[in-house]
């Protein structure tokens, strides 16, 4: 109940008139709510939302590669409701990204050469959750950091889709949980830890991106 | 100016009844009942001229127009407000049919 009140509230508010440290804050309000309700139905002491609430104030400190610059990626939507989107096909009916848009992506974040296989131009609100096209919505997403990278993102766009469709959270709540930071999403709704296992095991095939003035985010000790 | 590949095939055959204008945002009418919405960057002048209503034979589009070739020869022509997110089209009962 707590939590469906404050995703309301937000959803009324609307990101815009939300400033992005405000959003941040109302943000942490949600999953400090969604702890303590997934901690009383497993019958989890309180110690363990305080802990889940620490975790997320580590993740607001990420920056790009590992989520967008919300800058220049605010997100953005069509114009499409649950039903719209809960329609199998849907993403289909959606036309592919311009190859001159792709281009303009990379270079409003200062990536003149990549290899194939570096990046995908990723939607931020994720088509089959109703993200647009707009170039306020794409952003180059590495497949190469860890342990956050385009394979884990996927992860959550489907949880979200799949929970939008079951009718447990509402269309506007989940876009806005994965515009404003995709990682504590995962966390919240996926896993509360990275995957890992699956990290290590690409490791083996790709080489890890590793920017010079950004630190590696540490996996929480379980 | 490159044919777009998605629309095309989704309102070929379609005849263009009416357009008209909710602010900066065109709405097509088609015959079936089905109504696209296309956001361009400023509404039209008051004075405009009517326009080319007729049966589409193909969509191209570039980033800063859509153009929509009839059969009789004629061209539509319609500016956007940006190179992507600016054309949906739904059918006569509501449901999506195209979105860029």
């Amino acid at each position: 109940m707590i939590l469906t009140c404050l995703h309301s509230r937000i959803a009324q508010r609307g990101t815009a008139g939300l400033g992005i440290l405000g959003a941040l804050f109302a943000f942490v309000a949600c999953d400090r709510a969604v702890s303590v309700q997934q901690a009383q139905s497993k019958a989890v002491s309180t110690a363990a939302a305080d802990t889940s609430l620490a975790i997320v104030q580590s993740d607001s400190g990420l920056r790009f590669p590992f989520v967008p610059d919300l800058a220049k990626t605010p997100g953005d939507t069509l114009e499409v409701t649950a039903a719209d989107i809960c329609v199998p096909g849907y993403s289909k009916k959606v036309r592919n990204v311009p190859i001159a848009v792709k281009r303009q992506v990379y270079l409003n974040y200062g990536i003149r050469k990549h290899k194939p296989g570096d990046y995908e131009i990723d939607h931020l609100i994720s088509l089959e959750l109703g993200g647009s096209n707009s170039i306020r919505n794409l952003w180059p997403q590495s497949y190469r950091t860890s342990p956050w990278n385009a394979h884990v993102k996927d992860a959550l766009e489907n949880e979200l889709h799949r929970r939008v469709c079951a009718g447990t959270i509402d269309l506007a709540t989940a876009q806005r949980i994965i515009a404003q930071n995709w990682v504590m999403g995962y966390r919240i709704y996926v896993n509360p830890n990275p995957p890992v296992a699956a990290t290590r095991a690409r490791a083996h095939t790709h080489r890890q991106y590793r920017p010079r003035s950004e630190p590696q985010p540490q996996a929480p000790v379980p | 100016m490159r044919r777009n590949q998605k629309l095309t095939p989704v309102i070929k055959g379609r005849s263009i009844a009416d357009i008209g204008w909710d602010g900066a945002t065109a709405l097509l009418h088609f015959d079936d009942g089905s109504v696209m919405r296309i956001h361009t960057p400023t509404p039209p002048p008051k004075n405009s001229p009517p326009a080319t209503l007729g049966k589409v034979r193909a969509v191209r589009q570039s980033s800063e127009v859509i153009v929509f070739d009839l059969e009789s020869g004629s061209t539509l022509q319609i500016p956007l407000a940006e190179a992507t997110s600016c054309v949906m089209l739904r059918d006569a009962k509501g449901a999506l049919e195209y979105a860029d």
